[in-house]
């Protein structure tokens, strides 16, 4: 596997659902690498719950550096085809 | 034509209107008053208890009515941690209970100012059941007491009450149990020390709660001293005619209710399937084990706020649980806690009167609801 590069979806914000819906279009679009940068605390749960239910992978989700600004960067790997 | 799908506040059951109608005239007085109307009022009151205590299996004198079954949790709470402070500070909840419990439980350590006590939480699983070896270890730890509900109210789950009350009773650990959402349709639990429960959940008149202590049960007044309203648990003259139309309503509501739990848990899984097969990208956070009136279900690329507006311009009146429903934007701590989709949450409580047409007008409109909103966010192909 090749080093990708990550596709940077910052929805810092904006409030649930359209966080994850960012999310499932960067998906849609072909990225199979994603960081979802998110400040409301309900994508915490919301991140999780789309990957289980989509049959993706939440990889990593680390708190943002204070320089960048409160928030949690998600990320996700894109390893089943956009649903439906 | 409106079709409620929200059980949680009314409505009123027939038979609470006309108990109610009937003891505004009968029974306005206060009921400690010494005179024939105080003393007939009291009367009155005596029967809600006797009602009440008839239904949860326990002793008349152990039911006492609060201003509503938060107001009563709040007390049973306070009550336990006062009770039992020689032998704990820390008390123990599930991470599921009502958010006035969980407040409570917050407040008695803080207000308690002891660095030791600490409020300890008892996790569920994905299905929203506690682990039982969990709450050993915790029973093992001594807490004042433990709140574990009888069933959730977002989502339905009945938890193992036979299991809980085996865990606690060798330990010596009380058990408070909020009955509210087992109460409408099915049996209340046995061998707690304190139950609360909410009168609008069986079609009683809000305004109304339970607060039941068991004899020797280790809580104590937290207004102590207090005057001898309620037998001296919940201090202020109480609305006799609003609680008479609760005690008719829990009355009228037991002697039916297995065929309407029978009916109501066919309406329930039927939505469910019908959600699953129709819309996509649902998930169902209640099951057919659960309490017979409650689906709770989320919808991914849908704001449960705007779902539940869309419903209500087309004739339905249904809850969200949702985050996006709170002004605060804090998750539903109960799908947290199991770990399941907050966004676009639908919680549906039939109410004791649903009917098949009400169901299907519901279903019928439902998937296009769903469409709707995702249009809205732009969120339709995905």
């Amino acid at each position: 596997m090749s080093e990708l590069l990550p596709a940077l979806v910052d929805e810092r914000g904006s409030k649930c659902p359209v966080p994850v819906i960012a999310l499932a279009k960067a998906a849609a679009a072909g990225s199979s690498l994603i960081d979802l940068l998110a400040d409301d605390p309900v994508a915490d749960i919301d991140v999780a719950a789309w990957c289980l239910m989509t049959g993706n992978t939440l990889e990593s989700r680390t708190p943002l550096p204070d320089e960048q600004g409160s928030g949690v960067r998600y990320r996700v790997i894109i390893s089943a085809h956009a649903p439906r | 034509m409106r079709t409620l799908l929200d059980a949680e506040s009314g409505p009123w059951h027939p038979v609470a209107r006309a108990t109610f109608e009937a003891t505004v005239d009968a029974g306005w007085a206060n009921p400690r008053a010494r005179y024939a109307e105080g003393r007939r009022a009291a009367e009155i009151l005596n029967l809600a208890r006797e009602q009440v205590a008839d239904v949860l299996g326990c002793r008349t004198d152990e039911v006492s009515f609060d201003s509503s079954g938060a107001a009563a949790s709040r007390r049973a709470v306070a009550g336990l941690a006062i009770g039992r402070r020689r032998v704990s500070r820390s008390v123990a909840t599930s991470s599921v209970e009502h958010s006035s419990i969980l407040q409570a439980a917050v407040g008695v350590i803080s207000a308690g100012g002891d660095s030791g006590a600490t409020h300890l939480s008892i996790d569920v699983d994905a299905d929203g059941l506690i682990d039982l070896t969990k709450l050993a270890f915790i029973a093992g730890a001594e807490p004042a007491f433990v709140a574990i509900q009888a069933a959730n109210q977002e989502t339905g789950v009945i938890q193992d009450w036979q299991g809980i009350s085996a865990t606690l009773e060798p330990a010596g650990v009380p058990w408070f149990v909020d009955a509210t959402s087992v109460l409408a349709h099915g049996e209340p639990p046995q061998k707690w020390s304190v139950l609360t429960a909410d009168a609008p959940a069986w079609a009683g008149p809000s305004g109304v709660g339970i607060l039941a202590v068991r004899t020797g049960a280790r809580w104590r007044n937290p207004d102590y001293p207090s005057d001898a309203f309620e037998l001296g648990r919940v201090p202020g003259m109480p609305s006799v005619p609003a609680i008479a139309a609760a005690g008719a309503a829990l009355v009228a509501m037991r002697d039916d209710r297995i065929e309407r739990a029978k009916t109501l848990a066919g309406f329930s899984a039927h939505i469910r399937k019908v959600a699953s097969e129709q819309i996509p990208h649902v998930q169902i956070h209640s099951t057919d084990v659960g309490c017979p009136h409650i689906t709770s279900m989320s919808f991914l690329y849908v704001s449960g706020e705007a779902l539940a507006s869309q419903l209500d311009v087309r004739g339905f009146a249904v809850a969200s649980g949702s985050a996006c429903a709170n002004e605060l934007h804090t998750p539903s701590h109960v799908l947290a806690a199991m770990g399941h989709l907050t966004e676009g949450n639908l919680r549906i409580t039939l109410p004791w009167n649903t009917t098949a047409e009400g169901v299907d007008a519901f279903l019928a409109q439902l998937p296009s609801a769903v469409h709707s909103v995702r249009e809205q966010f732009g969120a339709v192909d995905l």
